[in-house]
């Protein structure tokens, strides 16, 4: 365990019955870290949270939190708080009554109690609405419930379980923005948990990618993006062009590889993973270009444009090489449209090109 | 619009169906006021004599204070039963929990007078006596199963995470029982005592079975049935029983619905 390390998880498998949920996950948190456990739907990240909360408890394995050791602690007594992907507001309480339902038993003086209340609707800007039933709210309103019932305990962990999900797209992006800030400003280490690679990206401080219980890459949202060191995680993360190629040489520190539909590339052997031989490379649609003239100095190939679609901020073109069965992707700032007759180029950057091992 | 103007046949089908139904209970109603003795029209003319009879009959008011007294310990002790029953086999998956619900239901499907039988002939061995307190038992099984599926379709109505949540928040499985799950089933707890204590009340067969001298009051009534002269009386004492059931049934079907209202 490093000495930074505030919430590990260590060596840890959880199964239902013959189901593996998660796979001797191993890995550590730091204090006041946004983390995100990022991965397609499924039950394995939020067992990993429910874990965490003390719901579920480790088959193998064991979690700590701030150098205690959480195997005998029952969720009622750890140093955690979740936000439910439900919500789980209590029905039969008003918004007050909610947010001051964990103070209990804390044992707190009138004045004391009436503060932390107060104090917790203002952070989520619910203050005019304390009286309100839940079935009177808003789930973006619901959902500040939730957060502030979480946060008035003061918890070292806040743990949340896709509690953006249910919210419509404009809701959700504004969300983000406040749930970002508010981390901020509480310093409190939360652990989220997301099937949206957008939202994970534009949250986290670090991401797990966790793919049928078994954690694939950790890292900053930059390196996930631009380094995803397995295939599945480059084509999980925004989209990815694949082209089957095979390594002819070196040159310089660099593979020469021969690329289906790209011609000869220059990979930087850094940007090499997994074990066995490359076959595959693969490339952004953002790290293409579309040329109507053929660029000088650069490995370019002849395409044909197949279809464009507008974005607004950008534009996603297909455009068919010789040689590759399905189209490639290319994005290009907004305005750049190519000409749809006539010959055009595609032009790669080698230096964000990544070589993969066939699966 | 097919289904607004309807087909004159099917509404006399109907009507008479209703009919056919509820006639026997309007006559008992009908009767009860008559000044005779004898259930024949025409009608002798409106008196309130039997009902003041009735009021006055000493057998009558110790047999209904017998049957409120097992009908009340036979609902709440039903209902907590029934409580812990849906609590575990909608939170919890463990072994033999299907067998667990056949079992819990199995009276429903038992035929009472084999019930009665079984039970009698259970207590006799056993070498209890029979009293108000073995029909008491008897009602308990009898009730548990309804208590049971009212109180699990409330427990599978509402979301497991907000027990979880009440954990989270620092309190113990015995705090998260009183502050988040008992108010949320609550409208169940009194649905179910409700439905428990109207079954208890009017139920005869296991009653007589396991009585032993005491009396409930569906045993009194019919023990009434042997004197014609008493039959008037007795339809008065029917209209109310009926009358006050009817308030409670609508009393608990109101509670049921006003605590499904309020679920997310």
């Amino acid at each position: 365990m490093s000495a930074s390390a505030f919430i590990t998880i260590d060596h840890v498998t959880k199964r239902f019955g013959p189901v593996l949920a998660i796979d001797d996950a191993s890995f550590e948190i730091g204090r006041g870290e946004f983390f995100s456990l990022l991965g397609p739907s499924g039950c394995d990240k939020t067992t990993l949270l429910r874990m965490l909360a003390g719901f579920e408890v480790p088959t193998v394995g064991e979690i700590w939190i701030d150098g205690q050791p959480m195997a005998a602690v029952p969720p009622y007594r750890r140093p955690t708080n979740m936000v439910f992907q439900s919500y789980a507001v209590f029905p039969h309480l008003n918004v007050r009554q909610n947010v001051a339902y964990g103070l209990r038993v804390e044992h707190l003086t009138r004045e004391e109690h009436k503060r932390r209340v107060e104090e917790a609707l203002a952070l989520v800007q619910l203050s005019g609405l304390a009286e309100r039933r839940p079935n009177q709210l808003s789930g973006g309103q619901r959902q500040r419930v939730a957060l502030a019932r979480a946060l008035i305990k003061r918890p070292k962990v806040l743990l949340l379980d896709e509690p953006l999900a249910a919210l419509d797209k404009k809701l959700r992006e504004e969300m983000q923005v406040e749930l970002r800030a508010l981390q901020r400003s509480v310093g409190i280490t939360f652990v989220f948990v997301t099937h949206d690679q957008e939202e994970a990206l534009a949250l986290s401080d670090r991401v797990a990618v966790i793919f049928d219980g078994h954690v694939e890459q950790i890292g900053s949202p930059r390196a996930i993006y631009d380094r995803p060191t397995s295939r599945a995680v480059g084509a999980f993360i925004g989209s990815m062009n694949f082209f089957p190629a095979a390594v002819r040489g070196k040159e310089n520190g660099a593979l020469l590889v021969d690329c289906a539909g790209l011609g000869t590339l220059a990979v930087p052997e850094s940007n090499r993973h997994g074990a066995g031989k490359p076959a595959m490379v693969a490339i952004r649609p953002e790290r293409l270009r579309l040329a109507d003239q053929r660029p000088s100095g650069a490995a370019a190939v002849p395409v044909k444009l197949i279809s464009s679609a507008f974005l607004g901020d950008r534009s996603h073109h297909l455009v068919g090489a010789e040689g590759l069965p399905q189209p490639i992707m290319v994005a290009a700032q907004a305005g750049e449209v190519p000409p749809v007759e006539g010959p055009l180029w595609l032009v790669a950057d080698p230096s964000s090109a990544l070589l993969f091992p066939e699966d | 619009m097919i289904a607004r103007r309807g087909n004159p046949w099917l509404a006399a089908y109907a009507v008479s169906g209703v009919l056919l139904l509820y006639a026997p209970i309007a006559l008992l109603l009908l009767f009860s006021f008559n000044e005779s003795h004898y259930l024949v029209f025409p009608m002798k003319g409106l008196t309130l004599d039997w009902y003041r009879r009735m009021a006055g009959n000493t057998g009558l008011f110790s047999a209904l204070r017998n049957s409120l007294e097992v009908a009340a310990v036979a609902s709440i002790a039903a209902t907590m039963l029934g409580l812990l029953g849906a609590k575990a086999v909608t939170r919890y998956r463990f072994p033999g929990r299907a067998a667990s619900i056949g079992l819990v239901m199995a009276p429903l499907v038992i035929p009472e007078i084999v019930l009665g039988t079984s039970l009698l002939a259970f207590l006799l061995a056993a070498g209890l006596n029979l009293s108000l307190g073995t029909v008491m038992l008897g009602h308990v099984l009898l009730c548990a199963p309804f208590a049971f599926a009212v109180l699990s379709s409330r427990f599978a109505g509402f979301d497991p995470s907000l027990e979880e949540a009440s954990l989270d928040l620092g309190e113990n499985g015995l705090a998260t029982f009183v502050r988040v799950t008992t108010p949320l089933v609550l409208p169940g707890i009194i649905a179910s005592l409700l439905l428990c204590f109207l079954i208890s009340f009017d139920e005869f067969l296991i009653a007589f079975f396991l009585a032993g001298t005491d009396q409930t009051l569906p045993i009194f009534m019919y023990s009434q049935l042997r004197f014609p002269k008493k039959l008037p009386e007795v339809l008065a004492l029917g209209t109310c029983v009926i009358l006050s059931s009817i308030a409670l049934i609508i009393l608990a079907e109101l509670l049921r619905r006003r605590g499904s209202g309020t679920e997310q």
